[in-house]
């Protein structure tokens, strides 16, 4: 402890309760000439010097020298220590490569288009300090810490779109916390990463995961039932029906299984041909549904799922 | 659902009739779809729900003219094959 301010009487000895002190005339009303209470104003000078060394006690213990010698270095250390502790006054965007400096301690960023977070050197940034920063774009952001200094061990670390975490200095290095990546399309693609998450807007893109769907009604005014990355079915003629795609597949390489019933949704009597698939195309599919005949027919349910490259 | 529908000939002087599906979204900066669950669902940031011209823009081969009309205003399917655009 390097704290000189100490309170007064600290054993309390001689000093008004609390309920005295509370209801004391003189404290209220301010002392009158005449004999000195020395009970009230041991509690007066308690009060006020506990407050006083609690708070230069709280300063010293994070790093600061404090003593009533020295009245501008007591200004700075709770300068400080205001400053360490205040709250987020809201969230920087930034659209152009930027130097982290000791100024941002405890700032938020976000990054509005691909770019780059450069670091002030660690030693010159400190212990301590630390920011947030978030990839808000739909591009990569990249932070790169001074010459050879790491962060989490790297050189660079790249933040894919969505990410964000917490960054401080280690004096020497940075550290992250909170550091979930999320998989981007070419990750969920290839299928081999496991350090990162797969997130809602992305998962379609497993080789696994099917890429469209579609289930829908023949017959009479044909009518889409239910879909996705479906935009329409067209009708072109009997029994013959194309779904495009919203996204559009990467070839038309792709597999399709289809099904449906010819008679009814639910009829167990529906052993009619097909339904059989008529083309393959990037941006949809045509499905071409048999009847008892040789003859195509109108089926009252079409279902289709799509798995492939995107 | 919506109950219109977009028409437009086929090669073969026949009539296709597509059925929109509006559980999709469109950026008009970029021009880029995403698929949604249902018209319900929050839309990315944006983007907003596709209506039935975007769809015809999207989907009826590029050239060839269109209209879109009330389903129940089609004829009846017992003669599908034989539509003719005219």
């Amino acid at each position: 402890m390097t704290s000189n301010i100490l309170r007064f009487d600290p054993s309390g000895t001689n000093m008004l309760n609390d309920a005295d002190y509370n209801s004391s005339t003189q404290r209220t009303n301010g002392v009158v000439p005449g004999i000195a209470q020395s009970a009230l104003h041991n509690k007066l000078f308690h009060q006020t010097s506990s407050v006083a060394a609690a708070a230069a006690e709280a300063l010293s213990n994070l790093g600061a020298t404090i003593s009533d010698a020295n009245y501008s270095a007591m200004v700075t250390a709770f300068q400080n220590g205001f400053a360490s502790a205040k709250a987020l006054s809201g969230v920087e965007a930034k659209s152009a490569d930027y130097l982290l400096l000791a100024a941002d301690k405890g700032k938020a960023f976000t990054a509005t288009s691909a770019l780059t977070f450069t670091f002030t050197a660690a030693a010159t940034l400190g212990s301590g300090w630390y920011c947030y920063i978030k990839n808000g774009s739909s591009g990569a952001v990249v932070l790169d810490p001074d010459s050879t200094e790491t962060i989490d061990g790297a050189t660079t670390l790249t933040l894919n779109p969505d990410d964000g975490f917490f960054i401080y200095c280690t004096g020497t290095a940075f550290l992250t916390i909170g550091r979930n990546a999320s998989a981007t399309q070419a990750q969920q693609e290839s299928a081999t990463v496991t350090n990162a998450y797969v997130s809602p807007g992305r998962q379609q893109y497993h080789p696994s995961a099917a890429k469209a769907w579609v289930n829908f009604n023949g017959t009479g005014i044909v009518a889409i039932r239910a879909s996705y990355n479906i935009t329409s079915v067209a009708d072109l003629l009997t029994g013959l029906y194309q779904p495009a795609f919203t996204t559009a597949m990467s070839s038309s390489d792709y597999a399709i299984a289809a099904s449906g019933n010819g008679v009814a949704v639910n009829s167990g009597d529906g052993a009619y041909q097909g339904p059989s698939i008529y083309s393959l195309a990037t941006t949809s599919f045509a499905l071409s549904c048999g009847s008892n005949t040789a003859t195509r027919g109108d089926w009252p349910l079409v279902c289709a799922v799509v798995f492939g490259d995107q | 659902m919506t109950t219109k529908r977009i028409i437009f000939p086929t090669d073969d002087g026949g009539v296709a009739v597509l059925i929109p599906a509006l559980n999709n979204a469109i950026n008009d900066q970029t021009g880029q779809w995403y698929p949604l669950r249902s018209v319900n669902d929050p839309l990315p940031e944006g983007f907003r729900l596709c209506t039935v011209e975007d769809i015809a823009a999207k989907d009826v081969p590029a050239g060839k003219p269109f209209e879109i009309v009330e389903a129940e205003d089609l004829p009846d399917r017992s003669n599908r094959n034989a539509w003719e655009w005219v």
